[in-house]
């Protein structure tokens, strides 16, 4: 009897230790958010890499962002001028801006801010070669003067893709942009606490109280910008299957992006959404290796995109119709500047006329190295969807399999296949990192100092100069419309689809705004 | 004893010098650039090149390796490359979860495993040392990942019984601690109950047919003093051996628990920091188990005298 009262009293003390709730039960005013990488890398200057983009978002503030119709509006901005010459822009800064630590936002900040962030981003490194001075005027008014006219200046500030022209104090972008910043101070809607952040594990951000909202609502990366939640806890979950788990069973809120084959498991859970970021958020490319046989023969790589098939692609990896978009824009389907003028590799292969393009090449067998990330999921049908398309037109194909950072390491190799170089890379893109020409990497033609791949193009390089230096909407459109012309003639690269990125949360992020990223402000509708 | 114990800890050093010398080579031959993982899939090789002159990997490799060495003297495992913070530290909060996960594991695996051996034993061949053994081939057969994907289907997702993924120190209290620890425990656990299952039993069934055995019962001792005293301790030097290598590779393996789990343990550690070419961190960490190693087998060899003092080193 004795035995069995103790037996009872331990299971019952069991029973009230495994009781207790779960973390995630916290308040109303808590969320738990898991997106897509560890956050490792707190600088959105020094790496481009998109999981420190979106904690760049939480904390800091731009000067333009850009709209749901694709345009940039004034954000940290209150009001600017053009003078007659379209030389000298002048802005003023709202006057409520605040950093986090209590200072009141400068025109210092912001031009120490571009200065810094114009040594690491393409776009930025145009807007400072056309500029002759840019200048802190008083505490709240900078002016930008131009050697000569250019097109892109708001689009320039208001660039939404990586890396992003965020907003720091003066002190902190004094940085080297090769150095990592250590203060974490921005004027965006949540501050960062840095006594809780563990690289790789965990972060946390505080509503920042001081943070004045714009007046409109919110439409995009633009707009009021409105804090609803007093804490986001962001945690690291690697493996997506758990964190698919822990979104149903509540110990998260937000899930950055939904597998498609484990979209299943959240349709139709009470309390769980699921939303798409909108079509084409994300985009696949091929490129090839300009340096080295067989592509450095313009008609081989003409051979080639003959024999490719978008939809074999995004079969293989989407699956799903819905889910992706067959599209031959080489600066995306999401781009005002979209046009499909010399895709082939959006209708069926004409195989015929790939294996005479190859004939003609004078193609000898020489060797393709495929590169094929195995760490990666979202690229891991790519390498054989096009080794068989290859093979298909008599080429000879090698896949090459290793994890992404020996890749990465791998496709900065200039040399022959046979001494570790290579021919093929696939790679996806946030959309909104190709739509422009100007900020395209896959565009580049500045040969063997460019982009991986060192497509060299004189050209190309022209047409993307008039694209900068042009003002008009419509001259834009028509000068992009060249540049892909041009950049099918000469195959600069293959775009392979756009495909849709789905979120997952519950009732905590109901009203979040619907943007190309997970942006956890509301949309103040 | 106290001997032992000195010249053990001595042995360590080279050894421990030894790997350090080993994993520095194999890092720098790896292919792969975490100057490239800092600077992103799009920047440019200008840029990359100022980020690796920064971290002073353009440095020839015996300086880097002087550098290294010299550092490691001096008890310093230097700073991850990616987010700047001291090795040591980084070891430091990832080692909670770890240890917690590592010991829970082997508390279960030692209250399950020996006494289901023994039980074997000593039903040997009969109806229930076939379920014990087929149970535990099963055990032994079946992935960590399964086991743990099964075990959060049912009591986490179905059932709500227990969390999905996390981990809660001791200081959020012993009920949040031990609610997040059931489900990875039990399956990291499995494996080794199987294993330490079978070679109890096999050790037993030797002991058993001991003539001291014999000797023992033909004295009239209860068979509960003939298995616990006589026949176990006797039988227990190759189960000391085993759970000695079970408690290292709970400590250094368990990265396919803690990532289903979502446990920011040592193992999770590594393998980001292997992923990122974090050469500090890869080091330290590695080290840090050479140590671990050292001292698990130290214990074990003092144990083994505790057990059967016949032993000499």
């Amino acid at each position: 009897m004795k035995q069995l009262k103790l037996l009872a009293g331990v299971m019952l003390s069991v029973a009230a230790l495994l009781t207790t709730p779960a973390a995630s039960a916290a308040d109303a005013t808590t969320a738990r958010i898991v997106l897509h990488a560890p956050l490792r890398v707190l600088d959105p200057v020094l790496t481009n890499g998109y999981i420190t983009r979106n904690h760049g978002y939480l904390i800091y503030d731009t000067l333009f962002a850009m709209d749901a119709k694709g345009q940039p509006e004034p954000q940290m901005v209150d009001t600017w001028k053009v003078s007659d010459d379209k030389l000298t822009y002048t802005f003023t800064l709202r006057p409520e801006l605040k950093f986090h630590d209590g200072a009141v936002v400068t025109a210092e900040d912001v031009v120490a801010s571009l200065q810094r962030w114009a040594q690491r981003d393409p776009m930025g490194m145009r807007l400072a070669a056309n500029t002759a001075a840019m200048t802190a005027d008083d505490a709240n008014t900078f002016t930008i003067k131009l050697k000569q006219p250019y097109g892109l200046i708001i689009e320039s500030l208001g660039k939404p893709g990586s890396p992003v022209p965020f907003i720091m104090p003066k002190r902190v972008a004094a940085t080297l942009p090769s150095q990592a910043i250590t203060e974490i101070i921005g004027s965006g809607p949540y501050r960062f606490v840095p006594a809780d952040f563990q690289a790789g594990v965990k972060a946390t951000y505080l509503k920042f109280a001081d943070y004045v909202p714009r007046k409109e609502p919110a439409s995009n990366f633009a707009g009021g910008k409105v804090a609803r939640l007093e804490r986001l806890e962001l945690v690291t979950i690697t493996d997506t299957q758990t964190a698919v788990n822990a979104l149903r069973s509540g110990e998260i809120d937000f899930m950055e992006d939904v597998p498609a084959d484990l979209m299943s498991q959240l349709e139709g859970v009470k309390g769980i959404s699921t939303q798409t970021y909108g079509p084409s958020t994300n985009f696949f490319t091929l490129r090839m290796n300009w340096l080295q046989p067989p592509f450095d023969n313009v008609k081989v790589r003409q051979a080639a995109l003959a024999a490719l098939n978008q939809v074999d692609y995004l079969d293989a990896q989407i699956g799903d119709p819905k889910r992706y978009q067959v599209c031959g824009a080489m600066l995306t389907c999401i781009s005002p500047y979209k046009t499909e003028v010399g895709a082939t590799q959006t209708k069926a292969p004409d195989l015929e006329r790939a294996k005479a393009l190859l004939k003609a090449s004078g193609y000898k067998g020489e060797k393709v190295v495929i590169l094929h990330p195995t760490d990666l999921p979202i690229l891991s049908s790519f390498a054989s969807v096009t080794a068989q398309a290859l093979r298909d037109i008599g080429m000879t194909v090698d896949i090459q399999s290793m994890d992404w950072t020996t890749l990465l390491s791998r496709r900065t190799k200039k040399e022959p296949v046979d001494q570790g170089g290579w021919s093929i890379v696939h790679s996806a893109f946030t959309s909104l990192d190709l739509m422009s020409p100007v900020v395209n990497p896959n565009l580049d033609g500045r040969g063997d100092v460019g982009y991986v791949g060192w497509s060299k193009d004189d050209e190309m390089e022209k047409l993307r100069d008039q694209f900068a230096a042009e003002g008009d909407f419509d001259k834009r459109r028509a000068i992009a419309e060249a540049i892909q012309k041009r950049g099918y003639d000469q195959v600069i690269f293959v775009p392979l689809g756009g495909y849709e990125k789905f979120k997952g949360y519950n009732a905590k992020f109901a009203d979040m705004v619907d943007a190309q990223l997970p942006l956890f402000w509301t949309s103040g509708k | 004893m106290f001997g032992i114990v000195i010249r053990r800890l001595l042995s360590a050093i080279p050894v421990v010098l030894i790997v350090a010398t080993v994993v520095f080579l194999l890092l720098r031959m790896a292919p792969g650039d975490p100057a490239r993982v800092i600077a992103g899939d799009m920047a440019s090789e200008e840029a990359v090149a100022e980020i690796r002159r920064d971290m002073g990997l353009d440095r020839s490799l015996p300086a880097q390796y002087l550098l290294s060495m010299t550092a490691l003297v001096k008890g310093d495992l230097g700073h991850s490359i990616i987010s700047k913070d001291p090795v040591t530290k980084m070891i430091g909060q990832r080692l909670g979860p770890t240890l917690s996960l590592a010991t829970a594991a082997l508390l279960l695996t030692v209250f399950i495993a020996v006494p289901l051996g023994v039980l074997s034993a000593w039903w040997h061949k009969r109806a229930i040392d076939r379920v014990i053994m087929a149970s535990a081939v099963l055990a032994f057969s079946i992935p960590a990942f399964v086991v743990g994907y099964l075990l959060i289907l049912v009591f986490s997702v179905q059932l709500n019984w227990l969390p999905v993924q996390g981990y809660a120190p001791l200081a959020d209290g012993l009920g949040r601690y031990l609610y997040h620890l059931v489900l990875p425990a039990i399956t990291l656990s499995l494996i080794f109950v199987a294993l330490i299952t079978r070679i109890t039993r096999a050790s037993m069934l030797d002991t058993l047919g001991e003539d001291f055995i014999r000797t023992a019962r033909a004295k009239g001792v209860p068979e509960r003093y003939v298995l616990g005293r006589h026949a176990l301790r006797n039988a227990a030097v190759p189960i000391v051996t085993i759970i000695g290598v079970a408690i290292t590779t709970l400590i250094s393996g368990v990265v396919v628990t803690e990532t289903i789990f979502n446990i920011p343990g040592v193992g999770r550690l590594i393998v980001d920091a292997v992923l990122a070419r974090d050469y500090p961190v890869v080091q330290g960490t590695i080290l840090f188990f050479s140590f671990i190693y050292v001292f698990v087998n130290l214990a074990i060899d003092l144990i083994y005298v505790w057990l059967d003092p016949r032993i000499r080193y």
